[in-house]
C-alpha cells in the first residue's frame, strides 16, 4: 500500500521533472478557477480538451492541505467500494463451476 | 500429482471475492465482472501448466481477468465509446446532483476514467498492489503505472469538480475543506 491512506502518492519528484511541468500550488488554483471561464486562452482550452492521454498540468505539484484531504477522501472510497464487493459471499454459480470442474478431472 | 486437486480448488475459491472486486471497479458492472470471473475461473482451470508454481496465483488471475477484460473492450470499442460518450455528457451537465461529493458521483467518476488508468488506481489504491506487482499484471513499466495512478486522481478530482469550493455542499463533512479553500466565502 502506497500513501498514508493507501491512496496512491503522487509522483517522484524525477518523474514530474519529466512530464515538464514545474508550476507550484498557484497554478492548480489559478487552472481550477480557469476552467469555469470558457475560452479564456489557450491554456484553458486544453484544461477542456477531452484528450485522456495529456499529460495533466499539476501532476508535479506537492499537493497542498486542501489536495491531501481530498485524495484521502478518494482513496477511502475507492476502497469502500472495493472491500463492499469483497465483503459479499461467493456467487453459488461459481461454487458449482469449480465443483464442475474438479469432478470433470477426476473422470479422466 | 494431480494439479487439478482440491487445494487449487480452495485456493481459487479463496481468491474469488478479491477478483470480483477487482472486476467490478475494473468494468463498474456486477454482471459482467461476474462474467469475467467466470472466464478468468476457467482460463485459469484450463491453462494452469502455464502458472509457475510458488509464484504469486492472485497476480497470476488478476493477469487473466484484465487481459479477458481489455481484450473484450477492443472487440466492443465502438459500442463502448458510444456509451461513455452519453455518460460524460450526463456528468457534465449534472454533476454532483447532491451538492456534495457521494458515492454515486464517485462511482461515476470511476466508470468515467479511460480503462487503463482505472486498472492502474484500482490495482494500487485499492487492491494493495505495489507498483511493481501492478506493472507486472498490466504488463507495463513501472513508471506507466505510476503516470496512470497520477492522471487517474487527476482526473477523478476535477471530473468530481472537487477543485472549486463553489461545488462543496454545505454538509459538515465538507464544511472545514470548503473554509480552508476559500476562506469561508461561498460563491453564489
Amino acid at each position: 500500500m502506497n500513501g498514508k491512506n493507501g491512496f496512491p502518492g503522487p509522483a517522484s519528484p524525477g518523474e514530474a521533472q519529466m512530464k515538464g511541468d514545474g508550476g507550484g500550488g498557484r497554478r492548480l488554483r489559478s487552472a481550477a478557477s480557469k476552467r469555469h471561464i470558457a475560452g479564456a486562452d489557450a491554456d484553458t482550452k486544453m484544461e477542456n480538451r477531452p484528450d485522456m492521454q495529456r499529460a495533466p498540468r499539476h501532476d508535479s505539484q506537492a499537493p497542498g492541505m486542501i489536495d491531501r484531504s481530498l485524495q484521502a477522501q478518494l482513496g477511502r472510497q475507492l476502497r469502500a467500494i472495493f472491500e463492499g464487493i469483497e465483503e459479499e459471499p461467493v456467487p453459488e454459480r461459481f461454487v458449482r463451476l469449480l465443483e464442475a470442474l474438479e469432478a470433470r478431472e477426476k473422470q479422466r | 500429482m494431480n494439479i487439478h486437486s482440491g487445494p487449487l480448488k480452495q485456493a481459487l475459491l479463496g481468491l474469488i471475492p478479491n477478483l470480483r472486486a477487482f472486476a467490478v471497479s475494473l468494468c463498474g458492472d456486477v454482471e459482467r465482472a461476474d462474467d469475467l470471473v467466470q472466464e478468468t475461473l476457467l482460463k485459469a482451470w484450463n491453462h494452469l501448466e502455464s502458472f509457475q508454481e510458488g509464484t504469486n496465483l492472485r497476480a497470476w488471475l488478476f493477469t487473466i481477468l484484465r487481459n479477458t477484460y481489455f481484450s473484450d473492450c477492443r472487440r466492443r470499442r465502438r459500442e463502448v465509446e458510444d456509451r461513455e460518450g452519453k455518460k460524460a455528457a450526463e456528468l457534465a451537465i449534472h454533476p454532483g446532483q447532491q451538492g456534495h461529493l457521494d458515492m454515486q458521483d464517485f462511482r461515476r467518476a470511476l466508470n468515467l476514467l479511460p480503462p487503463d488508468q482505472r486498472e492502474a488506481l484500482v490495482l494500487v489504491g485499492a487492491a494493495g498492489f505495489s507498483y511493481e506487482e501492478a506493472a507486472s499484471v498490466s504488463g507495463c513499466a513501472v513508471g506507466t503505472i505510476k503516470s496512470r495512478v497520477n492522471r487517474a486522481r487527476t482526473k477523478l478530482t476535477e471530473m468530481l469538480g472537487v477543485n472549486t469550493p463553489r461545488e462543496f455542499g454545505p454538509d459538515s463533512s465538507t464544511e472545514a475543506i470548503v473554509a480552508r479553500t476559500a476562506g469561508g466565502t461561498r460563491l453564489p
